[in-house]
């Protein structure tokens, strides 16, 4: 059996699928357009309450809700000092700031010592939840408001909870030690519980960092990244929050609220029993187990997603780490939901059971399964040419001109909305990497997926290594780089899916003209040339 | 047969260049449509600029000059964007400047234009709008009879920002009895958070001193109403100590002893606590003693902290009996109450009859870096 002949098998047993996979390409994307069209209203109306609703009097009185910020820390020795600087300065009335450093091994724990003149007080021994042995916990003498927690390594969550036993405020906002908040992002997020009262988590926008203009670790101007990888996840986390998070906030269906910035009700997360500690979906695992305490229950209670408090964190613009990171989404995602899979079309979780869950089990989960079995069958079915170039060249720009009208939708709803990127370039070269967005890099996202999913099954949970450059240190301090075995391979990596990202697009304009060709609109280049080359 | 395939074949092509059509054309009405926001931006962004400019002189002259309302409307062509201009110049001014500057400049606001737009748009279909419109009253607090009727309506809407803005506005009054509606009418509703509620508390004051008693009154009424859910009536009664209605303090000493079950629904019971130790009322000390044997800790808290500030011997003895050494929540929690009114840990230590000094150690560590700790 030749080459040729297992391909036409594989297309032989994927034949009968083909419906299943346009069938399936109809639902997903008329889920998002009705999140798209949903969002659009929903977030220009939140807009117009934010600007319409001010609160003046609330923050004259002493008896507001105060926020406990909880930031832990791992390894963070370039960007701790000026973030926890920065959070220091937040506006709002009552706060305290409590660092939790996970076991650092470089020198963060030094540093936050040295610059905040800390000062060791003791261990407060009844600790409702549990975590990894907390070392020392120490407060600082410039700063009466700002508590450190030195603990045993034991990731995020844990490091979270460390940091909701020791915190003593009526809400816990929980951010990543690197996160950069707007000034005003308390006031704007708290906003959420001053409108309804059951409001026991409110998440707010993370928007990327790389590329703005930082002054003591607060976004002055808004630029868009400089790299390939940057502008794409700058369209990708636009498309996430502004029609994704957007839609389902106002379906009362929100599953997600980011690790890098939410606010909790701190007596919520005590009653469902704060972070999971065997998860890398901490965050979202929160979030789900929330939602099901209350509907198990019948308790009133809503979570929120507000898209104007901005929260700035530094995305990787490295193909290795956002690799990594992406296969780590998908296995928190993958390990959420096979917790909570009892929510799965049970009537008494609503329109989560029947609407939220089974959209992030089948598009979220399951689409890379299908979205790779769709793009090798394509592949093959061009390879081996048993499909006509017309239907082929017109059913993949279809599809690439819908992942292109959702991001365009996410660019709008930002123009309809909040303008953070100032200028016309900005615009167009988001409207630019939404285009291209579809061709080569959804691919490789769709593998890292895939490759996240596999190991999920295998039973990986494993956090995947996090390389920062630091926000304000863009520049030749930071790449002094030995060339070893490891680095090279990370290259090769690299140059690997640059190929993919290039050969992609090509491809498509073969397709595109081959059918062209078949239409007989225009010359067989490829033929003349071969008559060329023959007579010579 | 093939005829058949070649005809359904046909056709599938025709529907995909069908939706590649409408998608492409989709596409590009996204991408123009973005552009023509952004542009369109601008040009109000410049307009705004335009008459910023233009407005802020003619206002400042006005000051200066002691020019009359009506000089002013001359400048007008009639835009809705001139009034809207007009209207954040003068608020920018008015926060700015003070005295009878800033009063002055305020007056600006009343002309009938903008006065007008506002009450027209408390008509408007968009709750956007009526909010702004509520804004508008709520600052000028110059709130006349025809604008008061739509707004007692709008306290009562679904949309509790309406309704909360339309309560705002209506704090604007000089006449108690509305505000007292709008207070009364917000406090009945189930789903209000604390922080709406004691907003408005604030603004229930009004400026002047003289409607204190007649305030009171209406916030005893309040209170006492049956349709007011606990948990409000729990931060009425907190707010209204806080901000200082001493006419109250003797009602609030009252409802402490009171047997009656609403009054000892634990939120209620915490705020009555709070009160006496707001208004200082040592009257109150006997019945809070008998209190700190409650096992409660959300109650023993509180009224630890209210004994404490008391102080006096016996207030003393009571604290000092309750930490017995045994029970490290009950100890921390009277010995940081006692350390947030205001005693010296040393002083705590020294008089607390606590024979374990591991123990001991361990809770005066605590409290000097942690008075907070563990609430």
């Amino acid at each position: 059996m030749n080459l040729e002949d297992i391909l036409q098998e594989f297309v032989n047993f994927v034949e009968p699928l083909n419906w299943f996979f346009i069938l399936y390409f109809l639902i997903v994307n008329l889920t998002y357009i009705v999140l798209v069209f949903v969002s659009l209203f929903y977030i220009k109306k939140q807009e117009k309450y934010n600007k319409v609703f001010n609160l003046t009097g609330l923050f004259q009185s002493e008896l507001y809700a105060p926020v406990s910020i909880l930031a832990p820390a791992f390894n963070e020795e370039l960007n701790i000092i000026p973030s926890v600087e920065a959070l220091l300065q937040l506006q709002y009335p009552d706060f305290e700031v409590i660092v939790i450093n996970d076991g650092s091994s470089d020198a963060t724990l030094e540093r936050l010592i040295e610059h905040f003149e800390l000062y060791t007080i003791l261990t407060p021994k009844k600790l409702k939840l549990s975590h990894k042995p907390i070392k020392t916990v120490f407060k600082s003498n410039r700063y009466p408001n700002l508590k450190v927690v030195d603990k045993v390594n034991g990731r995020k969550a844990d490091a979270l909870n460390a940091g909701i036993n020791i915190s003593t405020k009526e809400l816990l906002c929980a951010i990543d030690a690197d996160s950069i908040l707007d000034p005003d992002v308390l006031k704007k997020l708290l906003k959420a519980f001053v409108e309804d009262e059951n409001v026991v988590a409110a998440g707010g926008i993370v928007r990327i960092a790389n590329g703005c203009k930082i002054e003591d670790y607060i976004v002055k101007e808004v630029g868009l990244p400089k790299t390939y990888l940057g502008r794409i996840q700058a369209v990708e986390y636009l498309r996430s929050y502004l029609f994704g998070r957007v839609g389902w906030d106002y379906l009362d269906s929100l599953l997600i609220i980011s690790g890098a910035f939410g606010v909790f009700s701190r007596e919520a997360v005590m009653k469902v029993g704060g972070y999971l500690h065997d998860t890398v979906g901490e965050d979202m695992e929160l979030v789900v187990r929330m939602h099901r305490y209350y509907r198990e229950r019948d308790l009133d209670y809503r979570i929120r997603f507000l898209p104007e408090p901005v929260c700035w964190t530094e995305v990787p613009e490295d193909w290795s780490v956002l690799g990594r990171q992406r296969n780590r989404w998908q296995r928190g995602l993958a390990d959420t939901l096979w917790r909570h899979r009892k929510m799965l079309f049970r009537p008494k979780f609503g329109r989560l059971g029947f609407m939220a869950m089974p959209y992030f089990v089948f598009v979220e989960l399951l689409g890379p399964i299908v979205e790779l079995f769709g793009f090798a069958y394509f592949f093959i079915v061009i390879l081996i040419g048993s499909l006509n170039a017309t239907f082929t060249t017109l059913f993949l720009i279809s599809a690439i001109l819908l992942g292109i009208i959702l991001s365009m939708s996410a660019v709008i709803c930002e123009e309809f909305t909040y303008r953070r990127y100032p200028s016309v370039k900005d615009v167009l070269m988001l409207s630019f990497y939404a285009f291209i967005e579809n061709m080569g890099f959804r691919q490789v996202h769709t593998m890292w997926r895939f490759s996240g999913l596999y190991k999920f099954l295998r039973g990986d949970k494993k956090w995947g290594v996090m390389t920062r450059k630091g926000l304000e240190s863009n520049d030749s301090e930071s790449v002094n780089r030995k060339k070893t075995k490891e680095e090279l391979i990370k290259q090769l990596k690299s140059a690997g899916y640059w190929s993919v990202v290039i050969i992609i697009p090509i491809l498509l304009l073969l397709l595109v003209y081959s059918s062209v060709v078949e239409q007989g609109y225009a010359p067989n280049i490829f033929k003349i040339i071969g008559d060329i080359a023959q007579n010579l | 047969m093939l005829a058949f395939f070649q005809t359904q074949h046909e056709i599938s092509i025709q529907l995909l260049w069908l939706t590649f059509l409408i998608l492409l054309v989709f596409t590009v009405v996204l991408l123009v449509g973005s552009m023509y926001m952004r542009w369109r931006h601008r040009i109000i962004e410049r307009k705004v600029e335009h008459y910023t400019a233009y407005f802020y002189p003619i206002v400042l002259e006005y000051l200066e000059t002691g020019g009359k309302e009506d000089d002013i409307l001359r400048h007008f062509k009639g835009k809705k964007i001139e009034y809207a201009v007009f209207e954040k110049v003068v608020i920018d001014l008015v926060n700015q400047l003070q005295g009878e500057d800033a009063n002055k400049i305020r007056q600006l606001l009343f002309i009938d234009p903008i006065f007008e737009y506002h009450v027209k748009q408390l008509d408007s279909r968009s709750d956007v709008a009526r909010v702004k419109a509520c804004n508008y009253f709520s600052y000028i607090r110059l709130v006349n009879f025809r604008v008061i009727q739509k707004l007692r309506h709008m306290v009562r809407d679904k949309n509790r920002l309406l309704a909360f803005s339309a309560a705002s506005a209506l704090m604007g009054s000089k006449k108690i009895e509305h505000r007292e509606y709008a207070l009364f009418t917000l406090s009945k509703r189930k789903r209000i958070s604390e922080m709406a509620l004691l907003e408005l508390l604030f603004k229930f004051q009004y400026q002047h001193d003289d409607q204190r008693d007649i305030e009171a009154k209406s916030l005893r009424k309040i209170i006492l109403s049956a349709d007011v859910p606990s948990d409000n009536v729990a931060i009425l009664i907190l707010g209204a100590s806080e901000i200082g209605y001493f006419q109250l303090s003797e009602l609030f000493y009252k409802l402490l002893l009171s047997k009656e079950r609403k009054w000892n629904i634990t939120s209620i019971k915490i705020a009555l606590i709070r009160a006496q130790g707001y208004f200082y009322n040592e009257e109150a000390a006997p019945y809070l003693r008998k209190m700190m044997d409650s096992r409660k800790v959300s109650v023993l808290k509180p009224t630890a902290e209210v004994l404490s500030t008391f102080g006096g011997d016996e207030n003393d003895q009571k604290l000092f009996e309750k930490i017995q050494g045994n029970n490290e929540d009950l100890d921390f929690t009277i010995m940081s109450a006692m350390v947030r009114s205001g005693y010296k840990t040393d002083s705590i230590i020294e008089r607390a009859n606590i024979k374990n000094k591991v123990y001991l150690n361990t809770l005066v560590e605590i409290l000097k870096h942690e008075p907070e700790m563990n609430q």
